[in-house]
């Protein structure tokens, strides 16, 4: 089982977002309440995502709701290297200081994850056997 | 990436105020470039390191980042 301490009270992970010809390492915000994983329009563009549909979804400060690309994405979480759909906001869209990823239950349900608020610490377990 | 992330969270305050906005990228400790672009600050920090993976993080107060309701 792997354990980050939260960083100014919220819980966040370091993850690689692995592109076609560059990979980028950065803070993840985990979000159980969230369905997808959410990336910036800027991070699909620098890691050379496909998109493979289309979708509408709401949130981010938005009252209506908000034209996405949907993507494959690859992410490495300390070695474990998941592959999943994720939903690209464009810029227009994306308030400017929200993180840039967000890590929704289409990647949190592959591992089980423990909340410790009190130690403000994570835990995170992949598949149940392998410690990551 | 534990270092880059160190140095990030060392230098933040610094950054946010000369670069509010833009994107930070880092490398074995140290920030490498600031863009606005992202595209331009990877390109730049690849021409400097010749590494493909980098730590990036855009220039606003963490604290921010993560008290917001996404």
């Amino acid at each position: 089982m792997k354990v980050w301490n939260y960083k100014d009270d919220a819980p966040v992970i370091p993850v690689v977002l692995l592109g076609k010809h560059r990979d980028i390492e950065e803070l993840a915000l985990v979000d159980s309440g969230a369905k997808h994983c959410v990336l910036h329009e800027d991070y699909k563009k620098s890691l050379d995502l496909d998109k493979i549909d289309e979708s509408y979804t709401r949130g981010f400060g938005s009252k209506r709701k908000i034209p996405t690309d949907i993507c494959i994405l690859s992410l490495e979480i300390d070695g474990i290297i998941e592959n999943m759909e994720c939903i690209v906001i464009k810029g227009k869209y994306y308030p400017d200081d929200l993180p840039r990823v967000v890590l929704g239950r289409s990647l949190l349900n592959k591992f089980k994850i423990i909340l410790d608020g009190r130690n403000k610490k994570l835990h995170l377990e992949y598949n149940g056997e392998t410690g990551i | 990436m534990d270092k880059d992330i160190e140095a990030y969270f060392k230098m933040e305050k610094e950054l946010v105020r000369k670069h509010r906005g833009k994107y930070a990228v880092f490398y074995n400790g140290k920030p490498v470039a600031i863009e606005k672009k992202l595209d331009k600050a990877l390109e730049k920090a690849r021409k400097k390191t010749g590494a493909r993976r980098f730590f990036v993080h855009p220039l606003y107060p963490f604290k921010e980042q993560v008290n917001a309701i996404v």
